[in-house]
């Protein structure tokens, strides 16, 4: 299916409306049950609590395809209203330490680029500052798997 | 989203640590002993099987004895789980703003923004 050359998703999507519209959307939880909603996945959404200050908490609650329960749980990392917000990300707990940044960049003409990167997959445990050591091995093992190894 | 994710633990853990990493860059060279895989490291050999061990567990490196040697390859297989993991969130957010473009701009839903009609009093 692909192969190992990203240890980040880095995903953008442009939209008409202010930073401060869309920054309302993601942050109140009045508003994300609107949006959050991921009926074509096969999830519904169960519910959301969200304790917006740096060090504060968030849940999201979903309910998946035959009725599993699932609950994104993080921390608030950095929280600048209206262009940035940075999450910490987990799923019930069972993964590693994640962290998403989204990004709330005017574009002018009344459009808002959103731009939302989520990383540390391989480095959550330890400080960040790794990033080359990283991206050169999986260039080496990306090369190591078209060679046929494995 | 969360299947395999005992597995995805290990295999992210196993990746976190720069030492483990660096073995991991040699082994794509080639397979290697554990004598010449410590070498490069400032770190005692006893140290290195323990990296190799962690590996082990993650999937990513297999270990055969032969006599007194211990040879060490790479196994590609658990990385790639992890990259379509990660691949799988791409799609995961992909949709997510998809979600939030049609719920702005297709509906007025939260009350409506004030439009800037004439001006302020």
């Amino acid at each position: 299916m692909t192969t190992a050359t990203s240890t980040s998703v880095r995903v953008s999507q442009r939209i008409r409306a202010t930073p401060e519209r869309l920054f309302r959307a993601w942050t109140d939880p009045k508003q994300l049950v609107h949006w959050w909603r991921m009926e074509g996945d096969g999830w519904a959404f169960a519910g959301a609590s969200v304790d917006l200050r740096v060090g504060g908490q968030y849940r999201l609650e979903m309910t998946g395809p035959e009725n599993k329960h699932h609950v994104a749980v993080g921390e608030y990392q950095d929280v600048q209203r209206p262009t940035r917000l940075a999450f910490t990300w987990n799923v019930e707990s069972k993964t590693v330490d994640t962290l998403v940044t989204v990004e709330f960049n005017d574009v002018g003409g009344g459009v808002t680029e959103v731009v939302l990167t989520h990383e540390r997959f391989g480095d959550a445990t330890s400080a960040a500052g790794h990033e080359k050591g990283w991206s050169q091995l999986l260039r080496l093992l990306d090369r190591a798997m078209q060679a046929g190894v494995s | 989203m969360v299947t395999n994710s005992r597995q995805l633990d290990l295999t992210f853990g196993a990746l976190a640590d720069p030492t483990r990493r660096a073995i991991l860059a040699r082994l794509a060279l080639g397979e290697s002993t554990v004598g010449d895989l410590a070498e490069p490291f400032r770190v005692s050999r006893p140290a290195i099987s323990k990296h190799l061990r962690v590996l082990e567990r993650a999937g990513l490196v297999r270990r055969e004895r032969e006599g007194r040697v211990s040879r060490c390859e790479l196994d590609a297989e658990a990385m790639r789980d992890a990259a379509e993991w990660i691949e799988r969130y791409r799609v995961f957010w992909t949709n997510r703003l998809g979600d939030l473009k049609r719920y702005i701009e297709d509906s007025s839903n939260e009350a409506p923004q004030p439009k800037k009609r004439g001006r302020r009093s």
